[in-house]
């Protein structure tokens, strides 16, 4: 039976940890830091945690195209990592704004994470199909698409 | 030679028996985020569990009683209550934690989903309990628990740059881009993996259903102070492995498929058969030592018969406690609450309840009228004591910096 349509509840667990992360930025910072530096702050911790996902799916792709994991595991892992991604896209998504001045950050956040969900996608449809040039182009795109985060939370942070 | 086959038997199974579901993921995650500035937590951590254990195994094999079946009695019925609440909470939530462990190794074997497994993994666990030898038990799964050592054979064909990793093992310090609360969360988390309170009451009525007696000590020394130890340096090689592979990428360990890759990325294929099997061996055992643990100390407390050493009929009490154990953790992991978070939650609230478990222990084994001879000596007291200190200030610190840090988010 394969991986594929089942999912970890991963996406409740790590929208509940951003959530902490950013309950916590709260206690530790006091409610009265600025809205837009605390927005800010959440979105690096969801590109953070985005990458930490992405390249996961990226590293057991890339083992299972060099043919040195198993399919199966590659294919647990990868599912793991979309499930990962698409909890933190959606809990960010989800967030409001504080302000007019924060929908920049939003919109290249939103994009760069809907990037990453997109080219982890694509590499778990690739896997499933057992198809290797496929999962190493996907895989390609994965890594640029990790690029972009990383270059955006480095920029944010 | 008969002795030293036993011996050399202890000190193998204590080695692979060391390393459990909390072990893996918490030294995983720290060696991802903090490389080997953490090492010291598990030297520590390790140091505190051998001197405990060391007490625990004498008075089981001096006074031939169980650790919780003398706390009772010892220090009267309400701070008995007060340890049995704590410890079994703990060791239950351990319990579930390392069911989800066996059903994710398997997951991560078959691609099967692990809520599929979890019921088949209770069931197991339960048989074992009911059918298998204690001695079968703690062996098997002790030897095979070995496998892990393919960590540090991934560490080593890694070759990394030795310096920096040495170099941050022994000038410990916060990472630049963690917070020093973070730090100190997973350093408390560490220690809770290390000193989880069930070792000790699995350790202990193991040495009662074993049948040891005071010529047994040196038996038993040599398998806390050999054993424990390297199993010890099985942590250390999963957090160096996590931080060779891991912590460069930016990867932060959060399910068991991330613990597994550094050693796939150094050996393969045959790497990751030994890493499932190292995996399903650690969680399955811990699972029944777990099981057993919560079986021992409720019955030890109220004073049921109790133990695989005598028929199951006999002890049913002891053995409905075990059962309802494993459908109460399956009936958990059934809700789809995530194995790893319930992980992360158990080595914390295992350092909140360590004061519960280890200052009964001592007191228990300065008790001449229990231990005669045996009582602790000035060295045993003084480390004792002094962990008793750590293991006070590990629990009131851990629930402020989990709530500071968010879970160490």
């Amino acid at each position: 039976m394969s991986r594929a349509g089942h999912r970890r509840p991963l996406a409740g667990r790590r929208s509940l940890g951003t959530t902490a992360a950013v309950v916590a930025a709260l206690v530790t910072t006091g409610c009265t830091s600025d809205p837009t530096a605390v927005y800010r702050d959440s979105a690096v911790a969801v590109l953070e945690a985005t990458l930490s996902e992405a390249r996961t799916a990226e590293l057991a792709g890339r083992l299972w195209v060099a043919d040195r994991s198993p399919h199966a595991m590659a294919v647990v892992v990868v599912a793991e990592s979309e499930t990962g991604v698409g909890g933190e896209t959606s809990w960010f998504e989800e967030q409001q704004p504080p302000n007019r001045a924060s929908d920049p950050v939003r919109g290249r956040t939103v994009d760069a994470l809907d990037g990453a969900s997109s080219a982890v996608q694509a590499v778990r449809i690739s896997l499933d199909r057992f198809d290797r040039p496929g999962t190493r182009a996907a895989l390609d795109e994965l890594r640029s698409a990790c690029s972009d985060l990383e270059s955006l939370a480095e920029e944010l942070g | 030679m008969k002795r030293l086959f036993a011996v050399a038997l202890g000190i193998l199974t204590a080695i692979g028996g060391f390393v459990d579901i909390g072990d893996l993921v918490t030294n995983a995650a720290v060696g991802s985020r903090f490389g080997l500035s953490l090492v010291w937590v598990v030297v520590v951590g390790v140091l505190g569990i051998c001197v405990f254990a060391e007490m625990s195994g004498r008075v089981a094999a001096v006074s031939g009683r169980a650790t919780f079946d003398l706390i009772r009695e010892r220090l009267g019925p309400q701070v008995g209550l007060a340890a049995l609440v704590g410890s079994m909470a703990v060791t239950f939530l351990t319990l579930t934690a390392e069911i989800g462990g066996v059903a994710l190794a398997l997951e991560l074997a078959t691609s099967l989903n692990y809520l599929l497994w979890v019921p088949v993994v209770g069931v197991l666990v339960w048989v074992v309990l009911w059918r298998v030898r204690f001695s079968l038990l703690e062996n098997g799964f002790g030897l095979a628990g070995l496998a892990l050592i393919v960590f540090a054979v991934a560490v080593w064909k890694l070759g990394p740059d030795w310096g920096p990793l040495v170099s941050e093992a022994l000038h410990p310090a916060v990472p630049s881009q963690e917070e020093g609360s973070t730090y100190w969360f997973y350093a408390v988390a560490l220690f809770g993996a290390a000193m989880t309170p069930y070792e000790v009451f699995f350790f202990s009525s193991g040495g009662v259903e074993e049948k040891w007696g005071p010529d047994s000590l040196r038996t038993m020394r040599a398998n806390v102070f050999i054993g424990f130890p390297l199993g010890g340096l099985l942590s250390v090689a999963i957090a160096a492995a996590a931080a060779i592979v891991l912590r460069p990428q930016g990867i932060e360990v959060t399910t068991l498929g991330q613990v597994a890759l550094p050693v796939v990325t150094a050996l393969g294929t045959l790497g990751l058969v030994l890493v499932l099997v190292g995996f399903f061996a650690a969680t399955f055992g811990a699972a029944c030592e777990t099981g057993l643990s919560v079986g021992y100390s409720v019955a030890q407390y109220f004073g049921w018969q109790w133990g695989k050493f005598v028929e199951p009929l006999r002890a049913a009490r002891f053995h409905t406690v075990v059962l309802l154990s494993c459908i109460a953790g399956v009936g958990i992991l059934l809700t789809t609450v995530d194995p790893i978070m319930v992980t992360e939650y158990s080595v914390v609230f295992s350092a909140l309840a360590l004061p519960l478990t280890y200052f009964p222990i001592l007191v228990v084994a300065n008790d001449r009228t229990y231990l005669g001879r045996h009582v602790n000596g000035r060295l045993a007291n003084v480390l004792g004591t002094a962990y008793l200190v750590v293991v006070v200030v590990a629990s009131l610190a851990a629930v402020p910096l989990m709530v500071v840090t968010g879970a160490g988010q």
